[in-house]
């Protein structure tokens, strides 16, 4: 049980390493930030501040090194565009985010779980081979598409 | 799973507005606003929200004429002093007068705004010293002569030096040196409507990131009673459902409806009015030796050649495009601001006359033409990339073979500034309503001590045109400012070092009691939303 804890645990860090890295360079490809925040009137030495105050004129390893050094404890940097802790903006989600989770939850324990039993029970029966039609049909339907699946 | 929630949250909304609904106001906007704090950010979005709550020594009306706002009159004494006489018996939001030290206090904090991401300092940077002659008088003296400094204090939102914990006495220092500033409060708090205290005919009440913004009447408003008791901006980012909210009635205006969808509007007994805006969508073209994107010239840029440049031009048929594409909601543009706005000199669209093009580049050297790339944003000006799709096959037409490179307003930014692109289609927006504005960033010769021509990613130099709009740039007198920049203009287009394609016009739609103002700056302002005469 502890290995398997401890494996998917050091799974799950992978797992979110490699997303930061992803997201970070995808960040880096769509192109520099400031040419799109900073006002169009700004002069050359305007944004060459701005580019400095948000530290993007430093290589994208040592932002990355920055980065990860405050994620870990616990800061996530200061939002662009809203000049707020961007942990505070995911926060202010968050509500919305457990309701719809919670909601989703609800409904695949409270419609799942006595459709599986059923299914379970009499496998060989029309209501059981149509449960585990409808789900396998479900669960094969890409997410984006779920709504009209 | 998401979507279900939108409906819901707005039909709470519109049951809860339904009772009063002739003294509520609800406006769908395309974008949000970042912050509440109005000199956090240069941003439309934000402008346009904060100008209902918030106020300024001048303002700016729909034609970008300058007009007195919270100062009464003001006189230059001489090429760099300027007195103000502030307007008497303003109250803030909570109470207390408007006074010197309030508008002291709020320039002063604008280079302390932390983490902005485009910083009002660019309007603050060039005063050397403000000083209260009495609590209704105020000098400001710059470093250097500005004729422009009653339009860039449209753009210094006056706060209360009060409510955000100054001392009784403010003293100005150029570049953060003020002091009395006390604690000065940073963009975030400014979501309480205790420190978001201006003297704007709308007061916060709140605002909810990511759903809307609720301001409600300020009865002791120095300009009259304001129109409604409660008005709600809320962002609706996609095009579509902001369409369908209107329609369906959950709100009661929008801005800037996809132009394929204002026929369906119309049908609908919707009011829809429209307005040239101050934007011009230009062509600049890169006319350095080293010009990559260009094949079948040996290696040479040809679009160093005037004659070259000057075939473009003729080439495109501006009607066409604005009919066609813009679906009429643009004007064929000859310069780079819509006259009769400060100047303009009415100068006549170029006559699209493909032969003469042909024989221009052939006279050139480029009989069989060339291949050349035309770089375009495509989710940032009202059809930019049809527009160039246009253009590239008009060009054709001539022999000159054009590939568009098409990508997002951010990635083609920074390709362009980069110097990628050997043609770009791009729209500039004169935020202060005069010709300095696109000289200035489009065309002035590339300086980065002097901050000159920051935009000119095609990097045309005209040293007379330089020293022109510099001494323009340096002229109090209105009527030679106006000729020399109508002159320094001329220069650049006789030139052909920017090529002007057209003006998008800016439209509103809205329920058939309601009217608007259409503004050529592209503000939506809630404040001026008036009901229709019946």
């Amino acid at each position: 049980m502890i290995v398997y804890l401890v494996r998917r645990v050091g799974q799950s860090l992978l797992a979110v390493m490699a997303m930061a890295v992803l997201v970070f360079i995808g960040v880096f490809f769509i192109g520099n930030p400031v040419d799109v925040l900073v006002s169009p009137e700004a002069s050359q030495a305007q944004i060459a501040a701005t580019v400095e105050r948000l530290g993007l004129d430093r290589p994208l390893y040592e932002q990355f090194g920055i980065f990860v050094w405050n994620a870990l404890q616990g800061d996530l940097g200061t939002s662009f565009v809203y000049g707020r802790p961007a942990l505070e903006i995911i926060l202010d989600r968050l509500p919305a985010t457990l309701e719809l989770a919670l909601v989703a939850l609800a409904l695949s324990v409270g419609i799942g779980i006595p459709l599986g039993v059923w299914a379970g029970l009499r496998p060989d029966s029309i209501a059981g081979r149509t449960i585990m039609g409808a789900r396998s049909w479900g669960s094969r339907c890409p997410i984006s598409g779920r709504a009209c699946c | 799973m998401k979507a279900f929630g939108l409906p819901l949250i707005a039909g709470v909304v519109v049951a809860g507005l339904a009772p009063a609904a002739a003294q509520n106001l609800t406006i769908g906007l395309k974008s949000e606003a970042t912050s509440m704090d109005p000199l956090f950010h240069q941003l439309s979005t934000n402008i346009q929200v904060s100008k209902n709550i918030f106020e300024a020594l001048t303002t700016q009306d729909a034609l970008q004429m300058v007009t007195p706002g919270l100062a009464e009159s003001w006189e230059a004494v001489d090429d760099t002093t300027w007195r103000f006489t502030l307007r008497q018996g303003v109250k803030f939001h909570d109470g207390s007068d408007f006074t010197a030290r309030d508008v002291i206090y709020s320039f002063c904090r604008v280079p302390l705004v932390e983490n902005s991401p485009s910083a009002y300092t660019i309007f603050t940077g060039g005063i050397a010293d403000m000083a209260a002659e009495d609590d209704h008088t105020l000098t400001i003296t710059t470093t250097a002569t500005n004729p422009l400094l009653p339009v860039d204090l449209w753009s210094l939102a006056v706060l209360s030096a009060t409510a955000l914990g100054a001392d009784d006495q403010v003293t100005y220092g150029p570049d953060g040196t003020c002091t009395g500033m006390g604690d000065v409060p940073q963009a975030p708090a400014f979501n309480d409507p205790a420190v978001a205290v201006g003297t704007g005919p709308y007061v916060l009440d709140r605002y909810t990131r990511g759903s809307e913004v609720v301001v409600t009447r300020f009865d002791d408003y120095w300009g009259g009673t304001p129109q409604w008791e409660q008005v709600t901006m809320r962002p609706i980012t996609s095009d579509g459902p902001r369409v369908a909210a209107l329609l369906a009635g959950d709100v009661d205006m929008i801005e800037s409806p996809p132009i394929q969808d204002i026929p369906r509007i119309e049908q609908g007994e919707f009011t829809i009015v429209d307005a040239l805006s101050n934007r011009v969508i230009y062509l600049h073209m890169l006319q350095q030796e080293d010009a990559p994107g260009i094949g079948g010239t040996d290696g040479e840029n040809p679009l160093l050649d005037a004659r070259v440049r000057q075939a473009i031009s003729m080439s495109i048929n501006r009607q066409a495009i604005t009919e066609r594409i813009m679906g009429g909601y643009a004007q064929a543009a000859g310069e780079l601001l819509p006259p009769p706005m400060f100047g303009t000199s009415g100068r006549d669209v170029e006559a699209y006359d493909p032969e003469a093009a042909r024989a221009l580049l052939a006279e050139a050297g480029y009989p069989d033409g060339f291949s050349i790339t035309l770089g375009t944003p495509n989710d940032r000006y009202i059809n930019d990339e049809q527009v160039a799709q246009a253009v590239a096959q008009m060009l054709a037409q001539i022999g000159i073979s054009v590939s568009v490179d098409a990508s997002t307003a951010s990635q083609f930014f920074s390709r362009r500034n980069a110097l990628e692109f050997p043609v770009y289609l791009a729209g500039w927006g004169a935020s202060s309503g005069d010709m300095s504005s696109p000289l200035k960033s489009l065309v002035a010769t590339y300086d980065e001590v002097t901050g000159m021509g920051p935009t000119n990613a095609g990097r045309y130099s005209n040293p007379d045109m330089d020293a022109l709009l510099t001494t323009a740039m340096a002229t109090i007198d209105d009527d030679a400012r106006d000729q020399m920049l109508q002159d320094a203009q001329t220069l650049v287009l006789d030139d052909y070092g920017i090529i002007p394609l057209h003006y998008e016009q800016t439209v509103w739609a809205m329920k058939p009691d309601l009217t608007y103002e259409p503004r050529v700056d592209q503000y939506t302002l809630a404040a001026e939303v008036k009901p229709a005469a019946e």
